[in-house]
């Protein structure tokens, strides 16, 4: 048992170590030297996007620096992109942490000529392009959509994100009820109006159980934060109301994979940070390549082939419904 | 009954804690219409608390005698998500989750055992000690190791195991709720911790050293062993009760326990346990579990609205501490 456990540790240190050796790469003769800083390292979501930035790397034949800090830390990122901006690279791209404290090092990076693009920083000033996979009332619409459709269009339903401080979430929870107002006059929002699971999955099956309780009635949750669904659908299925009551969120296919299969949940909403992340490299080599991006602009990705611009920020329409018959294509 | 015994019965803080429980629920059950005392509600708070409950055992050990531990949902993470990144990367615990808890549980007994190993050899502040600790395992656990969400990779053992009930109950609307398996850890682990500070030379060896450390040492507890064994146990016990959670909740979330500290120390003083050692019980702390886990989980039922709810957490929390501590001034006194 030891040993295992010392061939897991020995293994991993090994793993984490080539990850940080593997950093430093040299650019090849014409092509420019292109980095990508993730918010993390280590999760499924950022894991996926560095395959897809690989992936990218490969067919194109261009190198790209894929690295970020281990935990979500604004200091310890914007460190990493003082260090690549320090190494001279030509294309810098991440998804900050705190937009604001990149402000500084991404308006030195924006004088030294390197072009930067970031994505989920739309409020970002010292960057050539932000390109965001959807607008805030598309997702909360999509979200809403989906649920009237399976809801029949009538019937009460709650909003549930992670926590009330997540201002994303709670955003696009607007758009959804803004959008059931505008087009479900029958669907009614209950006087609780929207609870946090602390982005915890059991606390999401405790509230579910909760707030059935209380409103016998309930028909839809209509939840932001990735653990919503997953929670809700393991409540609904073990109080025998898979059917009756309907829940959606934003989520991790596999995570969701059985519910989906066996009905508990109709569908969850997703939007593929891998192609972001393709789109952003390729919006990035088109101007290194002295290309102007319009509105209407073809990114070469699904989605991302007609954007809207405004100003600096590059809108697609990449949120996805994550069904049963889709839900095994992206490998997590 | 006669006098004496219920003099001495209104002199115990548990006493006191047990009427709160049940003054609370009542209070509940009529303000929420009824929705407390049902069969489903009872499960599912019944759920709810055998994680908290738990961690609660753990905490009462070290406070009994007069430490503190901060790490021990530190280590609860650490042991639970490398076992389980170890079974999904060698295949383990497809249908049985025992290798997985095993590992779990050396894990924690080897990182409990850096606590108990530091904190009997230097008789540094547990508490510092702990919150360095703490951070420590952390950094191994996010940085070192980085360790990864697993959600739909883990293996199918330990869904199995967090899925399996005793029995299933029905609300009046026919819907159903079921009595997860892992209650009965719950049970036996306050079973156990009841006898080994009742009957055992070890749990009358913490009592003593919380009393008063020198006096422990002159009559003869090696004190240097017993605390680097009551550290070692809590660690392996962390990480038990770590792999639990992920069975429960069906993901190995490395964050998921952070800051679990700060709701159960207070839950164990709040049943009791001396914050200057020496002092708590079983049943006290069960009782303060009870209270907070019903606490939580009726803010929905009482219309409390999440803005509100860390609140009255608090003002719970602040309520039941000024009871005991008016209650040990007056034992004193």
């Amino acid at each position: 048992m030891k040993k295992k456990f010392a061939a897991g540790l020995v293994t991993l240190a090994v793993s984490a170590g080539m990850l940080a050796c593997g950093a430093t790469v040299f650019a090849e003769e014409g092509n420019p030297t292109i980095a990508f800083v993730p918010k993390v390292m280590g999760q499924a979501w950022w894991d996926h996007v560095e395959e897809n930035v690989k992936e990218w790397s490969e067919e194109n034949g261009i190198d790209v620096i894929y690295k970020g800090p281990t935990d979500t830390d604004a200091a310890a990122q914007v460190q990493i992109m003082t260090d690549l901006v320090n190494q001279g690279v030509d294309i810098l791209c991440f998804s900050p942490n705190d937009p604001d404290a990149c402000e500084a090092i991404c308006k030195e990076a924006m004088d030294k000529g390197i072009i930067v693009i970031a994505t989920e920083a739309s409020g970002m000033e010292n960057v050539n392009y932000d390109i965001e996979a959807f607008d805030e009332t598309g997702l909360g619409g999509f979200l809403m959509d989906q649920l009237a459709e399976q809801m029949g269009g009538e019937g009460q339903y709650i909003t549930m994100v992670g926590s009330m401080t997540m201002e994303s979430q709670n955003n696009w929870a607007d758009a959804a009820v803004a959008r059931a107002e505008e087009a479900y006059p029958d669907m009614e929002l209950v006087p609780d109006k929207r609870v946090a699971d602390d982005s915890d999955a059991e606390k999401a099956y405790e509230l579910t159980k909760e707030l059935i309780t209380k409103y016998p009635d309930l028909k839809g949750i209509l939840g932001t934060g990735s653990f919503d669904a997953p929670g809700a659908a393991r409540a609904i299925q073990e109080l025998g109301l898979t059917g009756k009551v309907f829940a959606i969120s934003v989520a991790m296919p596999l995570e969701v994979a059985d519910y989906l299969e066996d009905g508990t949940l109709g569908s969850v909403a997703l939007w593929d940070a891998g192609i972001t992340a393709k789109a952003m490299l390729n919006c990035a080599v088109k101007l290194y390549n002295g290309e102007e991006i319009t509105d209407g602009a073809d990114l070469g990705e699904e989605g991302y082939d007609a954007v809207a611009v405004q100003d600096k920020v590059i809108v697609g329409e990449g949120q996805i419904a994550i069904t049963k018959e889709n839900c095994y294509d992206f490998g997590f | 009954m006669n006098k004496a015994a219920l003099k001495r019965m209104t002199k115990r803080t548990e006493f006191y804690i047990f009427l709160v429980l049940i003054a609370m629920c009542i209070a509940i059950e009529i303000i929420s219409g009824g929705q407390l005392f049902a069969a489903d509600k009872i499960v599912t708070i019944l759920r709810s608390m055998v994680v908290d409950g738990m961690f609660a055992m753990c905490c009462l050990v070290v406070m009994i005698s007069g430490g503190f531990d901060l790490s021990f949902p530190a280590i609860a993470s650490l042991a639970s998500c490398l076992s389980a990144t170890i079974c999904v990367n060698f295949g383990f615990c497809e249908t049985n989750p025992i290798i997985g808890i095993l590992l779990a549980i050396v894990i924690g007994a080897v990182l409990g055992m850096f606590n108990g190993w530091i904190i009997s050899n230097f008789k540094l502040n547990t508490m510092i000690v702990t919150l360095a600790t703490q951070t420590f395992f952390t950094g191994i656990t996010m940085g070192l190791l980085q360790l990864k969400e697993i959600t739909s990779k883990l293996p199918k053992g330990f869904r199995n195991m967090g899925e399996s009930y005793l029995f299933e109950v029905y609300n009046a609307a026919g819907l159903r709720s079921t009595m997860t398996s892992m209650f009965i850890f719950l049970v036996l682990l306050c079973l156990a911790t009841s006898f080994v500070l009742k009957h055992t030379m070890f749990g009358r060896g913490l009592y003593a050293i919380g009393g008063n450390e020198v006096s422990a040492e002159r009559a003869g507890y090696n004190v240097k062993r017993i605390k680097f064994l009551l550290y070692t146990v809590v660690g392996a016990m962390s990480g038990f009760i770590g792999i639990i959670r992920v069975s429960m909740a069906r993901q190995a979330i490395p964050k998921a326990l952070d800051g679990k500290e700060m709701t159960i120390i207070p839950a164990v003083i709040l049943g009791g346990a001396s914050i200057f050692g020496g002092e708590g019980s079983v049943f006290g702390t069960v009782c303060a579990v009870a209270i907070i886990t019903v606490v939580s989980n009726s803010m929905l039922l009482l219309g409390i609205g999440t803005y509100w709810q860390d609140f009255f957490n608090g003002l719970v929390i602040l309520v039941g501490i000024t009871i005991s501590a008016v209650q040990a001034k007056r034992r004193n006194g």
